[in-house]
């Protein structure tokens, strides 16, 4: 059992390279996330979010570099003895129940949380004795849930953990996590529900293909691509306002233009001075998903001066 | 941590029974096959008592292939494809578990399987044997299904789940009719005769034969030697298949 | 949950495989016999006469085939089966010094107590897993025997006159390779033929019969010689033979044979029952008339105790004969008892018996003449383990209804013979009287060799007596007038058994009787010669009985009348040969319908 009172990062990367054949999956990656605390994953799909995840529990073997999980090689039994996974393709054995399942899970851990405890934190005593594959998909993703958490992990990766969920039971979830999240338990997500990642997460790391192109609290990662979502209706051209002042990035929508932009207040000015006639404006903090449009966008070279 | 080991295998173990045990339409024809074959070479069709006490020593091991294929031919491609295997891997489920659990319940389920087949060749075609000899038959044909354990998980860390059941199920027909276990070897014309020569089914029914005391010469100790090879060779490429679909 | 499951899974399949493999059928055991060999026997309160000595009222133990104790109340597990031996004797099991082992010798031995016979010329054929067999303690129909294999003599001379091929030798210096041949074959001691002086057959000279005692000798092995005359007696003796296998009827021994007799230590095997049978005296005849010798005989042992051999021959005179045995018996030269089985007036088995009574007529005390049919044999032979009752040796035995030390009745009455600690069944068992033969088809062929009659046809040659011929058998179509299909035969007769033949024959599964039919009909064509038909015993020694038949280029219909086989018994019939022969020659010839009528 790993020494729990050590506050040694849960993951450490340096270097991470990853190819299959001609692609590479991981360009490099260096990463330390420490214990506790709530990290998401973000981006497109084939930006290597799973890949990293594979490698970290030991799944997929690094081409390059190193990666440390709980102070072990990753895929080491000590570390998997403290780490639960949600994997996004991974569907439980058909013909036993939950709670046979997670009976199963509990039994391959030192110290697994009780069978009621688990059914209790995820609400599932409706369906718990129930074939799995009588279940439906959002059903069968909690008890893939269940599964992770069964095992009183200090470490959780959780790949798209919510896809399917209605939103109650997304609701359940994201308490559990929170919960998880106070006992010092390091949860690490992966999601494209970027409205879940500002919900749950403290720290955010955005990557694209395969390399990590931002990394910093949630708070900080809003702050550092967005700073105001400016909605009106003006004339003023795409170009032209793409010129405004500490303007990131423009997009139409509808009657609407939406500016992304770092400093609110010189690109209004900017943009009063221009169209006075300027309607129905508002402004706003960018919702995640604007500013990690901006952050790819920038990363792909589709900047704006 | 012995006491988890010991304790992930029982209830594995017991799961592995349960995912049998629930799936009815899959393992009643499978227990019962051997048994209906057996019956029909052994009594229905025209044949002496001798007849009886020479298939019940290859239905035997036909009875205990079919389980070990299956279970894990196809079980474990089946596994492999929902990404349970995988899951298991990053649990700290130690690998043996899964293979002893597997292995346990392919046991108990051949065992039925194969004391279904004695209650015919012993209260339906007549065959009699000195306790001993029934006995020990009965465990020879048991441990005859560890090379097909081996190739099922072969099988099934090779193929993905649909070509796994195609495949598995060729590779059951095959060694069942060119390894002479439904009708004697010795009836098949020469070309056909070396070929079984190659099959493990057919060395381990030669020395079923042989502890069975049936009738025919049956070069034991060769068989032995040809199927302990066979064994080796099967257990390093269950393990290269299994290294192989690991790193994918 | 899930681990109780398992344990109910392994609970339930062990409970049924366990109850599946209790209760799955195992053979039933064997019949219980009334003795079951292996918890052994024991014979109480017998008088016993233990090759050497009597001990009167003994206990003698059997276990495992030997004798595991004697003494007086002996201690024995219940379940050891008892004889009650009150009245009866106890001997161990004979050994009949001089016979030739063919045909039925080894069974009939041993129903009449002859549990070894010391052969003194057979096929040594027979001789190839001999040494194993006879030592093996298994339950067994047969006696076992010691022999000398193929006997030593000239081109020609005594011994070749029978049809079993021998090699023959002329010169001394032959005679080292000849003695290494017989003790490779498997002979266990070599005998020689040395009958100089006598005008019907070739003699070995006497260089050559010294040379082959000598290297019989150096090899390791006992010589002992067939003599007729006391000189070729003397001639051997001076040689430096261990023993004489007959004792010479021509004159009265003289007291320099007795004395070198003496100082060479040699044996003498009287072979009285021979002597006796030469000399016409119908002695065999009487004995084989006793009840309870009568009623254990086959047809064909009786057949050969009351033949004679024809004619008398000169210089067998019976009474010098037993006049010489009783000189020498006094003497102390060592008197084997041996029945020179099967020639006629003698058969095997019960010959050792009228021998015995022979000896004790010519002077030896009974326990002298008993000795001299067990323990003297056993000893002059090396017969570790037989001819004796002592702890240790072969459960060979017999017991006698009686006491054979009083009255003339000798040990004619055999109550019991035990054979490597089994009860030997005495009783013939093929009835006297078989069933009739049922179905008179023998033979049509219409659709193969063999058809529905439980009749099976092979080919037949000498070469299993060693000849040269061969025949080859197939099935043709058409057969004889318009029939199906008939048995076609491909016959080559070639010189080498006295006797040779090469055709076809007919076996039946069980002996049947055909006494109520008259004769065998069948058709032929093939060839043209002279061809046999030969009609079997069960019971057969020697030459079948056989009539001659012409064969010509066209079907003919042959008819033989059954009576006309002369020694034929129909009542035992258990197949028919059609044969080329003896006339050398190649023989195609086809055979259809044969039947009886």
């Amino acid at each position: 059992m790993l020494d729990e009172k050590t506050n040694q990062p849960a993951i450490i990367a340096t270097n991470l390279v990853k190819t299959f054949g001609r692609t590479r999956a991981l360009d490099g990656v260096d990463l330390e996330i420490s214990a506790g605390g709530i990290t998401a994953l973000l981006g497109s799909n084939g930006a290597g979010k799973t890949t990293l995840i594979n490698c970290a529990l030991g799944l997929t073997a690094q081409s390059k570099g190193d990666i440390r999980v709980l102070g072990q090689k990753s895929g080491h039994a000590l570390a998997r003895q403290s780490t639960g996974a949600m994997l996004q393709n991974s569907d439980l054995p058909d013909l036993l129940t939950a709670r046979e399942n997670i009976e199963l899970m509990a039994s391959y851990y030192p110290d697994p949380r009780a069978l009621d405890e688990v059914l209790d934190l995820c609400e599932m005593r409706e369906f718990c004795d129930v074939q799995y594959k009588k279940l439906s998909g959002g059903q069968k993703r909690r008890v893939q849930f269940a599964l992770a958490i069964v095992g009183r992990p200090r470490l959780i990766f959780l790949d798209e953990p919510t896809t399917g969920l209605d939103s109650d039971a997304r609701r359940i979830l994201w308490k559990t996590v929170r919960t998880l999240a106070e006992q010092n338990v390091t949860i690490i997500l992966t999601t494209h529900y970027l409205e879940e990642a500002d919900a749950l997460a403290d720290r955010i790391i955005v990557m694209n293909e395969g390399r990590i192109i931002a990394d910093a609290p949630t708070t900080e990662i809003r702050d550092t691509v967005g700073g105001a979502l400016i909605r009106c209706v003006t004339r003023i051209n795409a170009r032209q306002l793409a010129t405004l002042s500490a303007v990131r990035s423009v997009n139409f929508a509808g009657r609407f233009v939406e500016i992304l932009s770092a400093d609110a207040v010189a690109s209004l000015r900017a943009l009063l001075e221009i169209d006075p006639e300027l309607s129905d404006l508002t402004i706003e903090r960018p919702s995640l998903e604007e500013a990690f449009l901006g952050l790819t966008n920038r990363a792909n070279g589709k900047t704006d001066p | 941590m012995s006491y988890s080991i010991w304790n992930a295998f029982q209830k594995e173990a017991g799961a592995e029974l349960l995912k049998l045990l629930r799936a009815p339409e899959f393992f009643i024809p499978t227990l019962v096959m051997p048994s209906g074959f057996y019956a029909l070479f052994a009594i229905a069709l025209p044949g002496s008592n001798q007849n009886a006490e020479y298939m019940l020593a290859t239905f035997g091991v036909f009875a205990v292939m079919g389980p070990s294929l299956f279970g894990f031919g196809v079980g474990v491609a089946n596994e492999r494809a929902r990404g349970w295997l995988d899951l298991k891997r990053a649990s700290p489920a130690p690998g043996i578990v899964y293979i002893a659990s597997k292995l346990t319940a392919t046991l108990l389920f051949a065992s039925v399987s194969l004391g279904l087949v004695y209650v015919i060749a012993g209260f339906g075609a007549g065959v009699v044997m000195e306790r001993e000899v029934w006995v020990s038959l009965f465990g020879v044909q048991l441990l005859a299904s560890l090379p097909f354990v081996l190739l099922g998980l072969t099988l099934g860390f090779s193929f993905e789940s649909n070509a796994a059941v195609a495949v598995t199920n060729l590779v059951f027909m095959v060694m069942s009719a060119l390894g002479g276990l439904w009708i004697p070897v010795v009836i098949f014309p020469p070309a056909l005769q070396s070929i079984a020569q190659l099959l493990p089914s057919y060395h381990l029914a030669e020395i079923a034969l042989f502890v069975g005391q049936a009738p025919g010469t049956h070069h034991v100790m060769q068989s032995l030697v040809v199927v302990l090879a066979m064994t080796g060779g099967l257990a390093a490429l269950a393990l290269f298949s299994w290294a192989r679909q690991r790193s994918s | 949950m899930l681990k109780r499951v398992l344990f109910t899974a392994i609970s339930v399949v062990i409970v049924a495989v366990g109850t599946v493999m209790l209760s799955l059928p195992t053979p039933v055991s064997s019949n219980e016999t009334t003795f079951d060999p292996s918890a052994g026997l024991m014979v109480r309160n017998i008088d016993v006469f233990n090759g050497t000595t009597w001990l009167d009222d003994h206990d003698v133990m059997v276990r495992e085939g030997r004798i595991a104790d004697i003494g007086i109340d002996l201690p024995a597990s219940d379940d050891m089966p008892v004889i009650d031996g009150q009245g009866q004797t106890l001997l161990p099991g004979l050994i009949d010094a001089h016979t030739h082992v063919f045909g039925q010798a080894l069974t009939d031995s041993l129903r009449f107590g002859v549990t070894t016979n010391l052969d003194m010329f057979t096929a040594p054929g027979l001789l190839e897993s001999n040494a194993a067999i006879r030592d093996s303690l298994d339950q067994t129909t047969l006696s076992d025997f010691y022999s000398a294999g193929n006997l030593a003599t000239i081109e020609g001379g005594h011994g070749t006159q029978f049809g079993v091929p021998v090699e023959t030798l002329s010169t001394p210096e032959e005679a080292s390779g000849w003695v290494s041949r017989r003790i490779e074959e498997g002979s266990d001691y070599i005998k020689l033929a040395y009958i100089p002086g006598q005008n019907r057959l070739p003699s070995l000279d006497r260089e050559t019969a010294a040379a082959i005692i000598r290297e019989g000798h150096a090899q390791g092995v006992m010589v002992v010689a067939h003599i007729s005359t006391m000189q070729a007696a003397q001639d051997m003796v001076d040689d430096g033979v261990d023993g004489l296998v007959h004792l010479f009827a021509d004159v009265a021994v003289s007291e320099d044979f007795i004395s070198s007799a003496r100082a060479n230590e040699i044996f003498i095997i009287p072979t009285l029952t021979v002597i006796a049978s030469v000399a016409n005296t119908q002695s065999s005849a009487q004995f084989a008339s006793d009840p309870s010798i009568e009623t254990f005989l086959t047809p064909t042992q009786a057949q050969s105790l009351n033949n004679n051999f024809p004619g008398g021959i000169p210089g067998f005179d019976f009474d010098l004969a037993k006049e010489n045995v009783r000189r020498l018996h006094e003497a102390g030269i060592v008197i084997l008892a041996g029945s020179d089985a099967p020639n006629p007036g003698t058969t095997y088995g019960a010959s050792l018996l009228h021998e015995i009574e022979l000896l004790v007529q010519s002077g030896l005390t009974i326990t002298d003449a008993l000795h001299a049919a067990t323990r003297a044999s056993a000893e002059t032979f090396d017969l570790v383990g037989r001819g004796r009752i002592e702890i240790g040796a072969r459960a060979d035995l017999v017991i006698i209804n009686g006491d054979p030390r009083i009255g003339t009745a000798g040990i004619r009455d055999i109550n019991t013979v035990i054979k490597n600690g089994y009860i030997v069944e005495r009783a013939l068992t093929a009835p006297r009287t078989a069933p009739r033969l049922e179905d008179a088809d023998l033979g049509d062929f219409e659709t193969g060799l063999d058809g529905e009659t439980p009749v099976s046809w092979t080919s037949t040659d000498d070469s299993m007596m060693g000849g040269a011929s061969a025949a080859a058998i197939s099935h043709i179509q058409p057969g004889a007038n318009g029939s199906a299909g008939a048995a076609s035969i491909d016959a080559s007769v070639q010189p080498g058994f006295f006797a040779p033949w090469a055709g076809i024959s007919m076996g039946l599964e069980q002996t049947g009787s055909i006494a109520e039919y008259d004769s065998i009909v069948f058709q032929v064509r093939g060839t043209p010669g002279e061809y046999s038909v030969m009609m079997f015993n069960s019971t057969l020694a020697g030459t079948p009985p056989s009539q001659r038949f012409e064969v010509t280029n066209s079907w003919q219909i042959v008819s033989m009348e059954i009576a006309d086989f002369v020694d034929f018994n129909p009542e035992d019939f258990v197949g028919l040969a059609i044969v080329a022969g003896p006339q050398s020659g190649e023989f195609v010839y086809e055979v259809d319908n044969v039947r009886l009528q």
